[in-house]
């Protein structure tokens, strides 16, 4: 699994992991269920005489082949929606005492793992946005580091994420007074 | 006429098609779920749902195709 695949120093703790907000999964699986009720929507309207839309053959007599084929159509549609299921799986974040480890599923077979030390942490923001990420509380995590390139990591659709941003400043602040009381060696401090 | 009849033959076709990418599908997200996943237990409950679910589409593909293929279409 994952967290075997993860090489972790030896004093490192995995402090907590999160995962996208279900609600996130939902919205993204609602378009491969619209997918698989429209062909039962347009063969009610296209079998309605009421609309005009009376088709000039007999839907009973393909009505074998019609099921046959839209089992085709729901397969494909189940197949897409583990798709969209695999990327919410495997997207995830990991807060360990030392480091942040953002893995992103962008597809199969196509991963983005970004980590950087905490202590290069420079600005944490979050940023729930509408009505709806504010009622089932999910939001963007933006993580801005030090270094000459100015990364910027950002998770999307993470639960809780005011207390989210709460648990990396407190593992950043001890850390860096772990790094602080360390005892200094002569010349450390050039 | 002749297309009419020759229904089964691409249903039959298209049922083979879809076994084999599903196959192939089916390996590629296992391999990732467990590979990559964070549980164990997470994985093998959506590989079940995957496979039932897949099951039961084309358990009714494959009911339909053999009907087909025993009952000429009355055109």
């Amino acid at each position: 699994m994952l967290i075997e695949k993860i090489e972790f120093n030896t004093d490192e703790e995995v402090l907590l992991q999160a995962q996208r907000h279900w609600f996130v999964l939902i919205t993204q699986l609602s378009f491969p269920f619209t997918l698989a009720i429209l062909p039962l929507i347009a063969l009610i309207l296209l079998g309605t005489p009421l609309i005009g839309g009376t088709l000039p053959i007999d839907i009973n007599a393909y009505s074998p082949t019609i099921s046959f084929l839209y089992a085709a159509w729901l397969l494909i549609l189940w197949m897409f929606a583990f798709n969209i299921w695999t990327n919410h799986y495997l997207d995830i974040l990991i807060l360990t005492n030392e480091r942040i480890i953002l893995i992103d599923q962008k597809g199969l077979f196509h991963r983005r793992v970004a980590s950087f030390r905490l202590e290069r942490l420079q600005d944490l923001h979050v940023e729930v946005d509408g009505i709806v990420a504010t009622f089932f509380d999910y939001g963007t995590v933006h993580a801005e580091t030090a270094g000459h390139s100015e990364e910027e990591f950002r998770a999307y659709g993470m639960p809780r994420p005011r207390e989210l941003k709460a648990e990396i400043l407190k593992a950043a602040d001890t850390m860096i007074d772990e790094y602080r009381a360390r005892p200094r060696v002569a010349g450390d401090d050039v | 006429m002749i297309f009419a009849a020759s229904f089964p033959t691409l249903l039959g076709l298209l049922f083979f098609t879809l076994l084999f990418l599903f196959t192939i599908y089916s390996c590629m997200l296992g391999y990732h779920w467990f590979t990559y996943g964070t549980s164990v237990h997470k994985s093998r409950l959506s590989l079940s749902i995957y496979l039932a679910g897949a099951g039961i589409l084309f358990l009714i593909m494959g009911i339909i195709l053999y009907t087909l293929s025993i009952v000429p279409y009355a055109y």
